[in-house]
């Protein structure tokens, strides 16, 4: 599904360039769970960005359905994720200004494949069918991010990042929200590169990568 | 001292928030404090004039039927006990075209001696001295532009006449800033000597109140006591172009206010955390509201002086064109050099300080109270704080305009109804804005479609008070300029009416009168010679002129009447009907049929056959044949002479009427000149208007660039997730541009209507009255196109700078705003 193949990424800074990884290569299988940790600060949220399509590497190659995303113009790669991955932020995931029903279908209608169906079951599995008249304000942490992976989810997208997306919740939400996102991706058969700096979510996934001093292990 | 650093370092990283609220406040105080200067400048020449020798306001005697005011006329009421000071008054001949220089001969004496008048009344600075002002070589007082203007002549070669005393000496020149430009002030003796007047009076004036008095006989014949007439108190008439004027800067203020209550609300917001920090370190609600108030207070102090300032070289540039209309207009003394009272410093001062604090109060109060947070302020989906309560109270506003445009009369409640058309159209713009947004969210289809008007919709919310500037601006230039390009149409149409003759003449020595004449009709070019005559009467204690024409084609088929009976110029030529104007009409609610009673008249009663319009007259006028003014009145004033003329000949009859009978142009005048000067002065006239009403345009342009500026640091949040699910960039950037030419657009389309009713208010409500003259409701779509035009490269220069930072900053400096948002 994702082939990553030599990725590099430096930032330059006032005090010089500041190199946050290099020669990082892995796969990730179709319906693969992958957890992404490391210490705060090492370029693993950014990795993931590059491997959205968001910024861009320095170096490397980034396969995704056989179209390296490194060599993509932003057009390009914008049509590649709207298809291809859904992206989960920490917070601040949804568009303010529609309701929830719409930021639910919104990543589905731009791909052209809204699966009413697969709503109902998402919103009804999510319990989000009492919150869809609502806005993204009126709703809670939890709240919000349950409905950022129903929309992940419902675009179908055969690749899911995430960027510790329990990481501002409380411990008994995240686990109802973790627990439901790895049922819902069972279901759909994606594959997930998430990151996070809890160990216990790790061992829920199928495999840990740790990104130390700028490698990959 | 700590709070207070505290709070100031928020403007240090905040830096377009303080320009904001810099700019703002510099742009109202300016236009405000410029428009009060002239306007107090205006105001101080009035009441100068007024206690000097104003021709209107004061009680005077003057002379009647062609004969002149002598001296021995003079010591004769003296002597009868009639408290008088002379005046000599005239127009400086032979100077050069364009220019006009009034000399006015005082006599100091009996102006000082009379208790009314002091040498300071008279314009002449405290500096003044009688002894060198009565005596050889005698001293003239001039104003410093004045003073420039005629220094050549005091070294021209030929030493006779002005500025040369009879000994042949030069008199002394003597500059007041307190004197109108082009009126020269002397002794009365050298006065007559240039004016070339030995012993003649233009006028004397009534030192005391008791004005009952009777002329005694012998002098009754030719002299006459003219009481001031509260019709022609120039404050009054001026009082309506004071108060347009003070109505457009108050509006200038409010779209700057708009600016700094813009910048005082969001730094309010985000100043949140810093006040839940402060209060956890000891501070108290009372001191963090003390220290809140220095804040403001010092940072508007820093602004209002530059404000002040600008204000007062705004007030300089617009003071020739102001200057000009007020003499034209209205006959009010051209103004001087530009003196500003320590009032209007402070006056400026409180103004600029009320405003701030009227802007900051809610935002304060919200913070102090803990109401307010950033992410409230940002978050509001459905488009606007409070919209039920911004609803209401623009309801009530409609209600109450309604309410003024069926009952009010008086001009203030016209203006008052222009004030709640404003205030009702800010108050329920983004409610209106936010519906339309709305309908279209519901009508579409497409996924990306929806959310560019659900986020417009929510950048409504943040854009509001910048959409409302430009909404207010936007429907003041349609309509001012609708009314303005209105007036200038039916001006210019009516100019050519009225003055269908070729050439007029106006000659007051009834002997050379009568030469001239003579002379005109054995010229073979002039085909018809229509003289004419007036006096003041009064209709229904009313005061009138009664105008007397020699009916003739050029005035049945020129003359612009409103509306007539079908006989109109029949009935008036058989001696029983006359036309008044407009003016009078509306004045006295006369209609076309009704019977107009003249006092003083043999024949007293005429019936109404037309209404004419009169522009720019601010007296009622009644228009009857000259043989019926003439047999009903033998005082009759013989006014211009108007003549028909071949047109290819008019250059050659002057110059010979000109070389025969030694006239000038001011006694033959042509009428493409007449019309050019009115054309000029009309120009001049809204010359000030017209520079209000761009800068209004440029502070709302400015308002939405700062607001736009301001805000796009915080779009990153609204971008980023519509980014994420698969928009490129440069998909974002243009529907960011399309969102925002979107809005100005819908601004402008909304300002229209709007535009249109304030151009109603002014023709139809304002103008009548203010002058006793409407005008027709007229429309010019280039002019909305215009506008409209302007707003969207207003909304495109102002969304520019934000768009482009979103098209070139790099991803990860994108992706780290985003992070820093997190």
């Amino acid at each position: 599904m994702l082939h990553v193949v030599g990725l590099a990424k430096t930032y330059l800074t006032s005090q010089g360039p500041l190199p946050l990884f290099s020669d990082v290569s892995f796969d990730i299988q179709p319906g693969e769970s992958v957890a992404l940790m490391g210490e705060s600060g090492c370029g693993k949220s950014t990795l993931l960005h590059i491997l959205a399509g968001l910024e861009q590497a320095d170096h490397g190659q980034v396969l995704i359905n056989q179209q390296d995303l490194t060599q993509l113009p932003d057009r390009q790669r914008a049509q590649l994720r709207r298809h291809y991955i859904g992206v989960i932020f920490q917070q601040l995931n949804l568009i303010p200004s529609l309701s929830i029903q719409d930021n639910l279908a919104f990543q589905a209608r731009l791909a052209g494949n809204l699966d009413a169906d697969w709503l109902q079951h998402l919103v009804s599995t999510l319990g989000l069918a009492a919150l869809l008249q609502r806005y993204p304000a009126q709703l809670s942490g939890g709240q919000q991010q349950r409905v950022a992976i129903g929309r992940a989810l419902l675009a179908k997208t055969p690749l899911l990042l995430a960027d510790e997306p329990t990481g501002s919740l409380d411990e008994a939400n995240a686990e109802q929200v973790m627990a439901l996102m790895l049922t819902l991706i069972k279901e759909t058969g994606s594959s997930l590169l998430m990151v996070t700096h809890s160990a216990l979510l790790s061992t829920q996934l199928d495999r840990t990568m740790i990104l130390k001093q700028g490698r990959l292990s | 001292m700590w709070v207070l650093h505290a709070l100031l370092s928020h403007w240090l990283r905040h830096p377009v928030q303080l320009g904001t609220f810099m700019l703002g406040l510099l742009a109202a105080t300016a236009l405000w404090s410029g428009v009060q200067a002239l306007n107090q400048h205006a105001r101080a020449s009035y009441d100068q004039a007024a206690s000097r020798f104003s021709s209107i306001n004061q009680a005077q005697i003057v002379p009647v039927n062609q004969q002149p005011l002598t001296e021995s006329d003079y010591i004769m009421l003296r002597r009868l006990g009639w408290q008088l000071t002379p005046v000599v008054e005239g127009a400086l001949p032979n100077i050069s075209a364009g220019d006009t220089l009034n000399i006015i001969g005082i006599e100091p004496m009996t102006l000082q001696h009379g208790g009314v008048s002091s040498a300071a009344d008279t314009g002449l600075p405290s500096t003044f001295s009688l002894t060198r002002f009565l005596t050889p070589p005698w001293e003239i007082w001039v104003s410093p532009a004045t003073a420039e203007q005629i220094k050549p002549w005091f070294d021209a070669a030929v030493q006779t006449g002005f500025p040369y005393n009879p000994d042949g000496n030069l008199v002394n020149l003597r500059v007041s800033s307190s004197i109108a430009d082009n009126e020269i002030i002397t002794d009365i003796y050298l006065a007559q000597y240039w004016l070339k007047q030995p012993d003649q009076l233009s006028r004397l004036l009534l030192l005391d109140t008791n004005t009952s008095k009777t002329l005694p006989a012998e002098l009754s014949a030719h002299l006459r006591v003219v009481i001031p007439q509260s019709d022609y108190d120039i404050s009054r008439l001026t009082a309506s172009f004071h108060l347009n004027l003070t109505a457009l800067s108050m509006l200038a203020f409010l779209v700057g206010l708009l600016m700094v209550y813009s910048a005082i609300h969001l730094a309010m917001a985000q100043r949140a955390v810093l006040r839940r920090i402060l209060f956890s370190c000891g501070v108290s609600q009372r001191a963090l509201t003390f220290w809140l108030l220095i804040e403001l207070l010092l940072l508007s102090g820093l602004i209002t002086l530059p404000g002040l300032t600008l204000g007062y070289w705004i007030a300089v540039l617009l003071l020739p064109d102001f200057s000009a209309s007020l003499t034209g207009l209205y006959g009010a003394s051209a103004l001087g050099e530009l003196t500003l009272s320590w009032q209007w410093w402070l006056q400026g001062l409180v103004i600029a300080w009320g405003g701030v604090l009227l802007a900051a109060i809610v935002p304060m109060v919200k913070l102090i109270s803990g109401n307010t947070s950033l992410s409230q302020t940002r978050s509001n989906a459905q488009g606007l704080d409070h919209p039920a309560l911004l609803t209401g109270a623009g309801s009530i506003c409609v209600l109450l305009a309604l309410g003024i445009a069926w009952f009010g009369e008086s001009l203030f409640s016209g203006f008052l109804l222009l004030a709640l058309m404003f205030i009702s159209a800010a108050l329920l713009m983004p409610a209106t804005l936010n519906a339309c947004l709305r309908l279209g969210q519901r009508c579409s289809r497409s996924a990306v479609v929806q959310w560019l008007w659900a986020d417009a919709r929510m950048q409504v919310s943040h854009l509001s008070v910048a959409l409302v500037a430009l909404l207010l601006a936007l429907s003041t230039s349609i309509g001012v300029g609708g009314m303005v390009e209105g007036f200038r149409n039916t001006f210019t149409g009516w100019l050519d009416q009225r003055l269908a003759a070729e050439v007029y003449l106006r000659i007051d020595d009834e002997a050379q009168a009568q030469q001239v004449d003579a002379w005109l009709l054995q010229h073979p070019d002039v085909s018809a010679l229509l003289p004419s005559a007036g006096i003041d009467s009064q209709v229904a204690g009313i005061p009138v002129e009664l105008r007397g024409i020699q009916l003739h084609s050029t005035y049945s088929e020129h003359w612009p009447l409103l509306s007539s009976t079908p006989d109109a110029w029949q009935a008036m030529a058989d001696n029983a009907a006359v036309m008044i104007n407009e003016q009078l009409a509306r004045q006295l609610n006369l209609k076309l049929g009704d019977t107009l009673p003249l006092s003083g008249m043999q024949q007293t009663d005429f019936k109404i056959s037309a209404i004419f319009s009169d522009y720019g007259n601010p007296k009622g006028q009644v228009l009857l044949s000259l043989a019926t003014l003439q047999r009903n009145w033998a005082d009759t004033e013989r006014g211009s002479t108007a003549l028909r003329v071949e047109p290819t000949a008019v250059a050659e009859l002057i110059s010979a009427l000109t070389a025969q009978f030694s006239l000038n142009e001011t006694q033959v005048i042509d009428q493409h000149a007449v019309k050019r000067y009115s054309l000029q002065l009309f120009e001049r006239t809204f010359a000030a208007t017209n520079a209000l009403n761009v800068l209004v345009l440029l502070i709302a342009a400015i308002a939405l660039f700062s607001s736009l500026l301001t805000l796009s640091t915080m779009r990153l949040r609204h971008l980023a997730p519509v980014w994420a699910c698969g928009l490129s960039r440069r998909y974002l950037v243009g529907t960011e541009l399309l969102k925002l030419l979107s809005l100005a657009l819908l601004t402008a389309l909304l300002a229209i209507p709007l535009g249109l009713l304030i151009s109603y208010c002014l023709v139809a409500v304002i103008n009548v009255r203010s002058f006793g003259w409407a005008l027709p409701w007229q429309f010019f779509p280039s002019q909305w196109l215009l506008l409209t035009m302007a707003a969207l490269v207003s909304a495109f220069l102002a969304a520019i700078i934000p768009v482009l930072t979103l098209q070139f900053t790099s991803p990860s400096s994108l992706l780290k705003g985003f992070r820093d948002e997190q």
